[in-house]
């Protein structure tokens, strides 16, 4: 079994690209990654793609260009988690054993999808009566307020520590700062949601490059190491759920803490699925960052923000760096790389030595969530 | 429904079904193995692969939690409220929520009625939907 580094990594900003071919958004970024881990295209052996809206062949359709072709290319749907799935998948080949090298792509185009709500899945019972991804976290939001007295002011404070970090990251879909005043007063989506309580729309592309112990003497960076790399699915539950606990997240964490050895404490920072800013809150708790019910204290006393305790979401997550669904995951990784090797700028979490990335989603009837997949990081 | 236009139907057919004393009641299943209600009603139980036999759920049922939604798909009204909606026996229902442009505290009691949901292409289509139940000198959550 060999340990597996991280050796590489690159992405695009993130941002609308219409008249950007899918191919086009991903093969510089590929280059852009093997020349920051300081190898050649020869060198890697395989190649995984996680996209959830740009069809087939994804995976192909960006190598072609960059003639990367002839080598074993997977592409994973897994909804948010699309990316993160196939990073693992490259992570477990490396493993065992089978590759030395592998580029794993994230990357989707959403601005083809017209914009707005994310389409549904039509054969979907809660879709076909209303449910949408928005709504789906307004519910949790509303719950969760119901329970813990935390008002839709409050909530709005996790946009405002979103885009004063997405404000330092170049890559950012935005990169303006937002006052509560002007979250509470945008336009409304779901109640208690506004525009800026929901990631945007957003193309991008993001690659790591991911290599055996054995190779590393070969790459011109110092290993991020992955010290867990954890994929589950939602459990199957017809019936009452606690909608402020989210369940995938939670038993996620768990065994991601015990596969890497560390717990909440040892974490430095952490890149979490914030596609809705209750997201956030929620994952906090699911993380053993805090308690349930105080994750809303963590943001107004500036833990999780710059300087902070535990930064959550240096990249300016979801909400303010974008969320090209199959792109998030591997941009999270991106991001905590550079953390841990202290390449992120003003963002910088000083002397990062452990991280986190946590991405989940994919609205299905029965389930907390699709797929959840989560990574922690050492160097 | 109302009238049996051909252009009319059920966004869930076979979902909702009037009782002859006229309450509507939503057509579930439940397994006659573990016994456990489940809605849709599936083919097999999900929980210990039983048989499963028509079961009805009937109102009144607490809203567990819900949102008024204004960012909408063509074809739905707008704004329209969704909710969570907990009946006995562990069983939760989506479903359209009519609050006529009211605001409701959560845990409140509300009763099962069908309704107009949204049109496409293919006419109108029509669903179950949940009815906060008034109970008197009751302002809390208004706004």
């Amino acid at each position: 079994m060999s340990r597996v580094a991280v050796i590489g990594a690159a992405m695009s900003r993130f941002g609308k690209f219409k008249d950007v071919t899918v191919q086009d958004l991903g093969w510089p970024v590929v280059l852009e990654a093997l020349k920051d881990a300081g190898i050649r295209r020869e060198d890697v052996n395989a190649i995984y793609t996680g996209s959830a809206f740009s069809g087939r062949l994804v995976g192909q359709r960006v190598a072609r260009p960059i003639g990367m072709t002839g080598i074993p290319i997977v592409n994973c749907e897994n909804a948010c988690s699309s990316g993160a799935t196939a990073f693992r998948e490259a992570c477990l080949a490396i493993r065992h054993g089978e590759i030395d090298v592998a580029v794993v792509i994230g990357i989707d185009k959403l601005t083809a999808l017209g914009g707005g709500v994310l389409p549904g899945q039509a054969e979907d019972w809660e879709v076909a009566v209303g449910l949408s991804m928005p709504a789906l976290y307004a519910m949790r939001a509303k719950r969760y307020m119901h329970e813990y007295g935390v008002t839709a002011e409050q909530l709005a404070l996790v946009a405002v520590k979103a885009h004063r970090f997405g404000a330092l990251n170049p890559q950012a879909q935005y990169n303006n700062l937002v006052t509560k005043e002007e979250v509470v007063a945008a336009k409304p989506v779901a109640e208690p949601f506004t525009l800026l309580h929901c990631c945007p729309t957003a193309d991008g592309a993001a690659v790591v490059v991911v290599c055996s112990e054995k190779f590393l003497a070969r790459a011109s960076k110092k290993p991020v190491w992955v010290a867990a790399t954890e994929l589950t699915s939602g459990l199957y539950k017809s019936g009452y759920r606690d909608m402020t606990t989210p369940e995938i997240t939670v038993r996620g964490a768990r065994e991601a803490y015990e596969l890497a050895g560390i717990g909440p404490a040892d974490i430095d920072c952490a890149e979490v699925h914030d596609a809705f800013t209750i997201a956030e809150l929620l994952y906090y708790e699911a993380f053993g960052f805090c308690k349930p019910g105080e994750a809303i204290r963590l943001v107004e006393e500036g833990a999780t923000g710059l300087g902070g305790r535990i930064p959550v979401n240096p990249s300016g997550g979801l909400l303010c760096k974008g969320h090209p669904i199959g792109a998030t995951g591997i941009a999270q990784i991106v991001e905590i790389t550079w953390q841990l090797r202290g390449e992120a700028g003003a963002r910088q979490v000083p002397d990062a030595k452990a991280a986190l990335t946590h991405c989940t989603g994919g609205g299905i009837a029965g389930l907390d969530h699709g797929a959840c997949s989560i990574n922690i990081f050492v160097r | 429904m109302s009238n049996g236009d051909s252009n009319e139907r059920w966004a869930l057919p076979g979902t909702v079904r009037r009782k002859h004393d006229g309450t509507v009641v939503i057509a579930a299943g439940k397994c006659t193995q573990c016994g456990k209600t489940l809605f849709p009603k599936p083919s097999i139980c999900p929980e210990c692969l039983g048989k499963i036999e028509p079961a009805d759920v009937e109102g009144p049922g607490k809203l567990y939690t819900y949102s008024v939604v204004h960012a909408v798909r063509p074809g739905w009204p707008s704004p329209y409220a969704i909710a969570y909606v907990d009946f006995p026996g562990d069983v939760r229902i989506c479903g359209p929520l009519d609050l006529s442009g009211r605001q409701v505290p959560l845990d409140t009691l509300v009763s099962i009625e069908v309704g107009p949901l949204r049109t496409d292409d293919a006419g109108l289509a029509w669903s179950h939907r949940f009815v906060p139940i008034e109970t008197t000198g009751s302002q809390e959550g208004a706004r």
